[in-house]
C-alpha cells in the first residue's frame, strides 16, 4: 500500500495484552512498517524528548487511559512542544463517548481509533487509518485540520 | 513560544502554497547562481552543466522547506497528476466536465493509464485522491465560514446530503461537528 518508504509508528500503552494484539495486527498487515513500543506515558516523552532523538515516527498511537505520572498529560505536553507539531497523533480508547471524542480532538489529537474487540476489526482500522494518514504525510497535506475518527 | 497573554494579538495569515513554493525555489536557484527557465508551476529547467555540488546544495536547501527535487520519470508523473487534481479541486468552480476527461485532457493522456500508473504507486486509487483532497478543499471553506450549500456548489456536489456523506465518509466526523472541533481548539489556544 506504501511506496517503498518506509512507516515509523510508535505505540505507548500500559496494557500488556493491548500491546500484544497491537503489534500483531501491525505484523500481519505486512506493510513496511518499523513499530516501537513503550510501556508508560512517561517512558515516551523521555524517549520523545531526548535532543538527540531527530527522526520522529509519522504517526504515534497513545493509549487514552494510559498512567502518566511525571508529565501529566501526554498529548497536552506533546502538542505543546512545536517540535511534533508535524507528527500525527492518534488516540487509541475504549471510550465511545462523543464528549470524549471531542475533548482528545480539541486537545489537539489528529486521529481517534475506538479499540475494536474484534481483532479483524482493528487491522482493518489500523489499515485505513494508516493509509490516510500516509496521504496527509506524502502530499503535504496540512495537519491542523487532520482529523480522522474510526 | 510565546503565551498568549492581554499584550498578545492574533493574526490571520491567509497564503498560497503555490506562489509560496515557487518563490522559495526560484530564490534558492538566484542565491546559488543556477540559470532558470521556468515552466509551469512544478516543472523548471536548468542547465545540465550545473556542478553537482551546486545541484546538491540546491537539493538540500530546498529539503529544508520540505520540497523534493523529483528524479525519476514516473514519481515525476504522479506528483504532475496531482499537481493537476490539486489545481483543478482549487478553482473557484470545479469544471463541470467529467474529472476523468479534464486530467486527460490537462495531462495530455489516457486516463486508464494515469489511473492504472496512478495505483500502482500510490496504492490509492485516483478516485480516492480526489476525493480526499475534494474533501480537504470543503474543511477550507467550511473554515471560512462558507455554508454546506456553497461548498457543494463550487466543488461540484449534487447536493447537500452527498457533500456531507461524503466528509463523514472520509474523515468520520460531520462537517458542523468538524467545525466545533476546530473552533474549541482556537479557543483553548487563548484560554489556556
Amino acid at each position: 500500500m506504501i511506496d517503498e518508504e518506509k512507516m515509523n509508528i510508535i505505540l505507548a500503552d500500559d496494557d500488556e495484552d493491548d500491546r500484544n494484539v497491537f503489534k500483531q495486527a501491525i505484523e500481519e498487515l505486512g506493510l513496511n512498517i518499523e513499530l516501537e513500543i513503550y510501556k508508560s506515558g512517561d517512558e515516551l516523552l523521555d524517549y520523545l524528548n531526548d535532543p538527540s532523538k531527530v527522526e520522529l515516527p509519522h504517526i504515534l498511537f497513545l493509549d487514552l487511559n494510559m498512567l502518566c505520572i511525571k508529565y501529566d498529560d501526554c498529548l497536552k505536553d506533546l502538542r505543546k512542544n512545536p517540535k511534533f507539531q508535524d507528527m500525527s497523533i492518534a488516540i487509541y480508547s475504549t471510550s465511545t463517548s462523543e464528549k470524549d471524542i471531542h475533548e482528545t480532538f480539541i486537545g489537539g489529537a489528529n486521529i481517534y481509533i475506538n479499540k475494536p474487540s474484534d481483532f479483524e476489526v482493528l487491522k482493518k482500522s489500523l489499515r485505513e487509518v494508516l493509509k490516510i494518514n500516509w496521504q496527509f504525510h506524502t502530499s503535504g497535506l496540512s495537519k491542523d485540520t487532520f482529523l480522522f475518527s474510526i | 513560544m510565546i503565551q498568549p497573554t492581554k499584550n498578545t494579538m492574533k493574526i490571520y495569515i491567509n497564503f498560497d502554497i503555490n506562489v509560496a513554493c515557487r518563490t522559495v525555489v526560484l530564490e534558492q536557484l538566484l542565491t546559488l547562481g543556477i540559470p532558470y527557465e521556468s515552466q509551469d508551476l512544478a516543472e523548471i529547467v536548468i542547465p545540465d552543466k550545473v556542478p553537482p555540488e551546486a545541484f546538491s546544495q540546491l537539493q538540500k536547501n530546498l529539503k529544508r522547506y520540505g520540497i523534493e527535487i523529483l528524479n525519476d520519470q514516473k514519481s515525476q508523473l504522479i506528483q504532475r497528476i496531482k499537481n493537476t487534481i490539486i489545481e483543478m479541486i482549487n478553482q473557484d468552480k470545479l469544471p463541470a466536465s467529467k474529472i476523468s476527461l479534464y486530467l486527460a485532457e490537462k495531462m495530455n493522456m489516457n486516463y486508464s493509464y494515469i489511473s492504472t500508473l496512478f495505483s500502482e504507486f500510490t496504492h490509492s486509487s485516483i478516485e480516492n485522491y480526489i476525493i480526499l483532497q475534494k474533501i480537504e478543499r470543503a474543511k477550507k471553506l467550511l473554515l471560512q465560514e462558507l455554508s454546506l450549500t456553497e461548498i457543494s456548489y463550487m466543488l461540484n456536489y449534487s447536493s447537500v446530503a452527498h457533500l456531507s456523506g461524503q466528509f463523514k465518509k472520509t474523515t468520520g466526523l460531520s462537517p458542523s461537528v468538524f467545525k466545533k472541533i476546530i473552533d474549541g481548539r482556537k479557543r483553548r489556544v487563548f484560554t489556556t
